[in-house]
């Protein structure tokens, strides 16, 4: 495996020269290329590289030459061109410094065959022409339609050189093929000239047209991978320029440089720019990332931008998650914000880990405590609570589908009450995964079997698993490739197969829609629409064992959940640190792929591989994360880190879910909500379902659970319409066995009450000025009472309180 | 398009009336019984809930140990005084109410050993819990919107106590959950369901002191029929005797699995002759028992509970056999017993030769003796290849057995002929994964036992005087069965003839089970006056074989039901009716201080023309009617319906019309929901 190199790029020469710092090294990219066939050519780049990691691009001014040019010949511009079998070392050379990459040249009696897959489909997505908003749109453009992105090279070739009687094509006369002349607008063209007849892609196509047009097996490939040279950048300041290298796999094991057949899009330009020869030049601090799209594979590379430079100081933690952070955090010269403080801390591992804020003497006793281990005590204390169970069941409720319009009468509470008992327990996560994947049985004597609602089939199914616990979203592959990354139909209806012996069988108990879902064995994916049968393969590729009559989803269970594999740990550590830092490594938190590269890959990695290690042990996860620096920062940006959306070198603070939040009221407040028919004191993450009513936690974005996805956390006017002048927060303000009446009557003065309301909302004392400002707005109220009313509202309407901070 | 709509539903809820044009004959039917049960000696006064209870006069009860008297009738109400007997027996006992509709069907009586209390209301907040004190067994209802029950009760540190709530399993449609609350309110346990809807768990309470068992039902549904019995005991809990049969003449030592086992003071009680044993070890959830079965025991099903100082458990089946037993490892042989476990994916497998021809049943005992398994049977020949290699296409397969009176069969018949000579394997799986309970199994390979079953399609029927009453039945053949069938009725009153009745020879269809039904009528002729009435047999004439018939026991409105089978049945010769109605209607939405108009069919029987007036069983609180009557001459009414300002909000689900003609003849539609908002 090549070396995966970091760059810290700077601008142009004159950016050098005021820094006063001259390169020390060269580095020539990329490492040892492979050249395939006699006259394959190799585009190499020469960055500088400085003392101060800095790097800028000298290629224009390096000098080059070739050990063996017998092998492999390089001009004057650096670009390497193959000769005969063997290697070549390639030296570059600037004011002295020196670099080289060594060229290996295989196959080089000739030059390689042309092919449609490999070479002219590449140049069709280069032009756009099988674009979405081109041939590739549904039904083509003027009678010519090409698969979108080339997915369907068999389909693309059969519309070029066979239909309408193959007139697309002059074999005869290559140059006049209406395939060359319309792109070129040597033809009228609806899409204007797209190709010039002196491009490499015009050459390819033609090239590929005169030896016959073909589409030979023997000599058909496909592009499977791209690399990118380098895979991330980090610029020292705006208006600096690097270039990358595309390098494309093909099926045949062959390689060559695909650099000019790339497409280059950035995520967020606004931090860096692309063009279209793939030179990416910075504009703004921040991280983005730069997506590469050649011949149906994608590829990125990660682009961070410094533009001001702070110290980043060494913070006392020895923790593991804080030596990824930190270092990416220097990296991109972000120094994080102070540690918050033990108030906050409670506040938000309560909220984090149980749902809802501690109470006042909780909080009381806390803040007293001298223990310089509490935090961590604490994370464990809550770890054990019950409410840890309920919360956690809610979490998994929202994306498991537990509603009633999925499951039918009370499959909502059976299985409301599975989860929360393996939460209780801490299942390892590897054995919940495996018992909702593969679970059998009547409906309500097995609640795991919530998890294969009637109405979803083994293509939903398969979208869903790979969504919840890869985090890999492959519903674009059920109509065509997925345009964006690897995944195919095969793949999609590979996944599918796995759940084709589901069965359910009808009238197995006296209660209503009652019936048990059982595996027919002999029963194979058929596509709904192709009819075409699929066996069960697993995302990439691999057969998985499925042999005889037996479960396959146990098959699918065990790739799942090994230890190697690349998506499953890496998915749920993903989701959990999100739920406690705010913003998924990888974000959307189930949307892994090439092109949406995690912001902080050796994290992510060391928090999959610790979960692996420590057997699936949710529990320990969260203790990992809760007892972290990074969890532990305060919420409040510095000047250096405001524009920080990604790093986490602050806590990001978030609005509660409606569920914290109403349970935080009731906790305030000590005015219970009562839900139709629920028991006195069920609080809402107790709630079996979407369905028992609430206005309060509709308002407040409580999911109708009938998607997978995350919750919405919004800021509606009715949201803000209700904690002002609604029922909720005021009439447990003001109920008469609340606990601002129990305060009064127990003869507390406004100062004591005052800060029993501080710590009930916010679980701190309040400071001086605060406390003033309270005891004067008492004071100046009509009455007392109200008084204390209006202070004890104001906190539950603070932002304070509505958010997680 | 809405006006079609609108007069499909008024057909879908128009009167029933026969197919003769005459008015329907409405049998008085019972919903709910409340209390559901007492404890032996007592006595007590209960309310029957239903409809066409109007005038009933007696009650019987089909087991000995308990006698009632009714006190006071409406259309939807019925008050009976019961006593029971020091002696009765306990778990459910079965009664019939009996009046000029003829029989009712069956309602379900419980009676425990612990001493029985009333839920009190209001009992739904925490500060109004209702105290209790176990053990004891608590009668209650869920019969409003919102309605709650907590109780409250001391347990001491190292208590052990198990809390079941039987209402599905008494014919109730409540769906509760069960949960235990801390005395600061804070959750120990909570169970949705167990048994059908009926949730069951047993708790060690950690710390002395107060604790509340809160009961809420599902979704808020609530009904006046919704009652149940919470028993909260230390009495234990079967599930299941390992192995699920014994052989006659052995002695076997076998476990039983279930909830609040303890051996001190433990002996084991059986349902019949035959069978014997004693505790040997009890620990918690599963003891080891020794029982003997004698070689004369009656081949079939058993029963056997643990008695304890501290109560008795429910009863656990087990079935006696007389087949060898098979012998692990070696090729299965007819006939033979196996015991097993049910494996979920790899199937236990059984070789064995079978010649042309010959027939043999393999039948699995699982489910029915409260195994949680779904066993699949599948047959498949074993061909041997030249290579070695072996192929067994399926020559039979089966899953659910349509086994007569067993509803949700999940027990696995095969009664096959084989059709060449050679070698076949019978493979036995489990079609999904048990965790909670072991999952045995006893299967039986064996030759046909021709025999007969006797299926009635109705436990009551009744005549009008100088009328006819037709009995229909389904004479089962199993296994073979094909020889000819006389049927005859006995017990008839004295008036009341029927001739027997000969079912033809008939050969058995080769369906899974070997098995064939073929329909029969019976015609009774009456010459006796109303209010005759008998508990009549159907027998097949030569073996004395007796018919019966599987009833449902459900208060309606919800999904929780019970069963029992009965012999006979009641036969009664009741009134004709006069008239019939219909409210054509089944929801009628009032606001309050607005009104609403529910109209109402009325079907005259020919030469009835009296005039009927009509008024009202259950209207909701401050809910009243406008005075109506319908002339002679008039087949419909709409009444009128006031809420008042101060009506109670809720919905009211037993709202009963009653007409009641010049004559005084009365007359109940089916009943309407009342919402009022």
């Amino acid at each position: 495996m090549r070396r995966l190199t970091r760059l810290a790029a700077s601008g142009a020469l004159a950016c050098l020269a005021a820094l006063g710092s001259a390169p020390e090294r060269l580095l020539v990219l990329p490492e040892n290329p492979l050249l395939f066939g006699k006259g394959a050519e190799q585009r190499l780049v020469v960055l500088a590289k400085h003392g101060d990691g800095r790097t800028e691009d000298v290629t224009s001014r390096a000098l080059f030459r070739s050990a063996s040019p017998a092998v492999a010949a390089v001009s004057a511009d650096g670009t390497v061109r193959a000769e005969s079998f063997g290697g070549a070392r390639i030296t570059a050379t600037l004011r002295g410094l020196r670099g080289s990459t060594t060229a290996l040249v295989q196959r080089a009696e000739a030059p390689l065959p042309t092919s449609f897959g490999g070479d002219v489909v590449p140049v069709l997505s280069k032009a756009g022409c099988n674009g979405g908003n081109c041939h590739g749109a549904m039904n083509g453009q003027n009678g010519f339609k090409l698969s979108l992105f080339g997915y369907r090279p068999d389909e693309d070739y059969s519309m070029i050189a066979e239909a309408e009687g193959g007139r697309r094509i002059d074999r005869a006369a290559p140059e006049r093929s209406l395939f060359l002349r319309k792109p070129t607008f040597l033809e009228a063209h609806g899409g204007g000239q797209v190709l010039a007849t002196d491009s490499p892609g015009y050459r390819a196509i033609l090239s590929w047209i005169r030896d016959g047009a073909r589409l030979d097996p023997a000599v058909e490939k496909r592009v499977e991978s791209l690399a990118v040279h380098p895979p991330e950048i980090v610029f020292q300041s705006a208006a600096a320029s690097l270039p990358l290298l595309v390098t494309a796999r093909f099926s045949d094991g062959t390689e060559a440089d695909f650099t000019r057949l790339a497409h280059f899009e950035s995520h967020d330009e606004s931090v860096a720019g692309v063009d279209q020869r793939g030179t990416v030049t910075s504009r703004a601090r921040g991280q983005t990332t730069v997506l590469v799209r050649a011949g149906g594979a994608v590829a990125a590379a990660r682009i961070g931008v410094v533009t001001e430079r702070h110290p980043v100081p060494d913070v006392a933690c020895d923790h593991p998650i804080d030596r990824h952070l930190l270092g990416k955090l220097r990296e991109l010269q972000v120094p994080p914000s102070g540690a918050a403080d033990d108030a906050t801390f409670l506040r938000r591992a309560y909220l984090d880990i149980i749902g809802v804020i501690p109470d006042s003497g909780a909080a009381r006793a806390f803040l007293a405590d001298t223990d310089p281990d509490k935090r961590a005590k604490l994370v464990d204390r809550l770890l054990e609570r019950p409410e840890y169970a309920d919360f956690w069941s809610l979490y998994w409720g929202d994306h498991l589908n537990n509603t009633k319009q999925l499951l039918y009468n009370k499959g909502p509470y059976t299985f409301t009450r599975w989860l929360y008992d393996a939460f209780r327990d801490n299942m390892p996560y590897d054995e919940f995964v495996r018992a909702l994947m593969t679970s059998s049985g009547n409906m309500y004597d097995s609640p795991a079997t919530s998890f294969y609602p009637l109405m979803k089939k083994p293509l939903d199914l398969a979208a869903q698993a790979s969504q919840l616990f890869l985090g890999v979203r492959i519903e674009c592959a059920r109509c065509h490739d997925h345009p964006m990354e690897r995944w195919t139909q095969d793949d999609y209806n590979g996944m599918a197969a796995f759940f084709s012996q589901v069965s359910y069988k009808g009238g197995v108990g006296p209660r209503n829609n009652e019936r048990a879902l059982y595996l027919d064995f002999d029963r194979e994916f058929k596509h709904p629409e192709t009819e075409k049968t699929y066996r069960p393969k697993a995302l990439g590729g691999r057969r998985v064992g499925t042999g005889g009559r037996s479960d396959r989803r146990a098959a699918l269970a065990d790739w799942m959940t090994a230890a190697g594999n690349p998506y499953f740990s890496r998915a749920i550590v993903n989701r959990m640190w999100k739920q406690f830092m705010g913003r998924g490594i990888v974000e959307p938190v189930d949307d892994f792929r090439e092109t949406n590269p995690p912001s902080n890959p050796e994290l992510l990695d060391a928090l999959a591989d610790g979960f692996v290690a420590g057997g699936y042990d949710l529990k320990a996860l969260i203790r990992e994360i809760a007892t972290s620096c990074a969890y532990q920062l305060s919420a409040t940006p510095t000047e250096a880190n405001r524009e920080d959306t990604l790093g986490h070198s602050h806590f990001y603070a978030l609005r509660l879910s409606a569920e914290q939040l109403l349970d935080s009221i009731v906790l305030a407040t000590g005015v219970p909500e009562e839900y139709p028919s629920m028991y006195p004191g069920t609080r809402a993450a107790q709630l079996p379902e979407p369905e028992v009513p609430s206005y309060f936690l509709d308002v407040f974005d409580r999911p109708s659970r009938q998607l997978v996805s995350d919750r919405a956390t919004t800021s509606s006017l009715n949201q803000a319409l209700h904690l002002v002048s609604g029922d909720t927060v005021h009439g447990k303000v003001r109920d008469e066995g609340g606990a601002l009446r129990q305060l009064i009557e127990r003869g507390l003065g406004d100062a004591r009450i005052i800060e029993e309301l501080y710590l009930r909302t916010l679980a701190r004392f309040p400071d001086p000025a605060e406390l003033e400002a309270s005891r004067a707005a008492v004071r100046d109220a009509r009455d007392r009472t109200q008084g204390l009313e209006d202070v004890f509202w104001a906190l539950l309407n603070s932002k304070e309180f509505l958010y997680q901070h | 398009m809405v006006r079609r709509l609108a007069a499909v539903l008024l057909l879908a809820v128009a009167v029933g009336h026969a197919s003769d044009g005459r008015p329907a004959h409405k049998s008085p039917r019972l919903a709910s019984v409340f209390p559901q049960g007492a404890e032996p000696g007592s006595a007590l006064t209960v309310e029957v809930l239903g409809q066409h209870l109007d005038r009933l006069e007696a009650v019987g009860f089909l087991q000995p140990g308990i006698r009632g008297t009714v006190l006071s009738t409406s259309h939807t109400r019925v008050s009976l005084a019961l006593e029971v007997d020091s002696s009765a027996g306990l778990g459910p006992h079965y009664f019939r109410a009996f009046g000029p509709r003829g029989a009712s069907n069956v309602m379900l009586f419980r009676v425990g050993d612990q001493p029985h209390r009333l839920e009190a209301e209001p009992n739904g907040a925490l500060g109004r819990a209702q105290a209790v004190h176990p053990p004891t067994t608590l009668n209650g209802r869920i019969d409003r919107a919102d309605d709650i029950d907590i109780f409250r009760f001391r347990a001491e540190a190292g208590d052990r106590w198990i809390f079941d709530l039987k209402a599905a399993r008494n014919g109730s449609g409540l769906d509760a959950s069960m949960i235990l609350l801390g005395s600061d309110g804070a959750k120990l346990q909570h169970s949705e369901d167990r048994f059908i809807w009926d949730p069951f768990f047993s708790h060690r309470f950690e710390a002395g002191g107060a604790y509340y068992l809160a009961l809420q039902p599902t979704r808020g549904r609530a009904r006046p029929t919704f009652g149940y019995q919470l028993d909260i005991r230390r009495a234990p809990h079967l599930d299941l005797l390992v192995p699920l049969a014994l052989k006659a003449g052995t002695a076997v030592s076998a476990t039983v699995v279930g909830t609040g086992l303890d051996s001190s003071g433990a002996s084991l009680e059986f349902s019949q002759e035959g069978a014997s044993g004693r505790v040997v070890s009890m620990d918690g959830d599963r003891g080891e028992v020794l029982v003997e079965v004698d070689p004369e025991a009656p081949r079939g099903l058993h029963s056997l509970s643990v008695e304890t100082p501290r109560g008795r458990s429910n009863p656990v089946p087990f079935w006696v056999h007389d087949l060898p037993v098979h012998v692990v490892g070696t090729a299965l042989t007819v006939p033979s017993a196996v015991q097993g476990v049910a494996p979920y994916e790899r199937p236990d497998r059984f070789a064995f030769e079978a010649s042309e021809g010959e027939t043999v049943v393999f039948e699995v005992l699982a489910r029915r003796l409260g195994s949680p398994t779904d066993v699949t049977l599948r047959l498949v020949e074993i061909r041997r290849g030249e290579d070695g290699g072996d192929c067994c296409p399926e020559v039979a397969s089966n899953d659910d057995a349509d086994l007569p009176g067993v509803r949700f069969n999940k027990d696995p018949k095969l009664f096959h002929t084989f059709r060449k000579s050679g070698e076949y394997e019978l493979q036995v799986r489990n079609l999904w994964q048990t965790s909670r309970l072991p999952a045995p199994y006893h299967l039986e390979a064996r030759r046909p036992r021709p025999a007969i079953e006797l299926l009635l399609d109705r436990d009551r029927i009744h005549a009008y005087p100088g009328g006819e009453a037709t009995l229909g039945l389904s004479v089962r053949r199993i296994e073979g069965h094909g020889e000819s069938v006389e049927l005859s009725v006995i017990g008839l009153p004295s008036g009341v003839t029927a001739e027997p009745v000969v079912v033809p020879a008939a050969a058995a269809l080769s369906v899974p089970e070997g098995d064939r039904s073929q329909k029969a009528t019976i015609s009774l002729r009456t010459d006796s006056p109303e209010r005759t009435r008998a508990a009549v047999q159907v027998v097949a004439t030569r073996t004395g074989t007796p018919a019966w018939s599987d009833v449902r026991i459900a208060s309606g409105g919800g999904e929780g039901a019970t069963e029992t089978r009965l012999q006979g049945l009641a036969f009664a010769i009741a009134e004709r009716p006069r008239f019939e109605l219909a409210a054509q209607l089944r929801t009628v939405n009032l606001v309050r201080g607005g009104r609403a108009a529910l109209p109402v069919e009325l079907l005259r029987d020919k030469g009835f023309a009296e005039a009927v007036r009509f008024g009202f069983e259950n209207l909701p609180p401050g809910v009243s009617f406008d005075p109506a009557t319908a002339a002679g001459d008039r087949r419909a009414i709409t009444i009128g319906l006031q809420a008042g300002a101060d009506a109670v909000r809720g919905s009211y689900p037993t709202v009963a019309v009653i007409g009641t003609a010049e004559s005084g003849a009365q007359e109940q539609a089916p009943v309407v929901t009342v919402v009022v908002d």
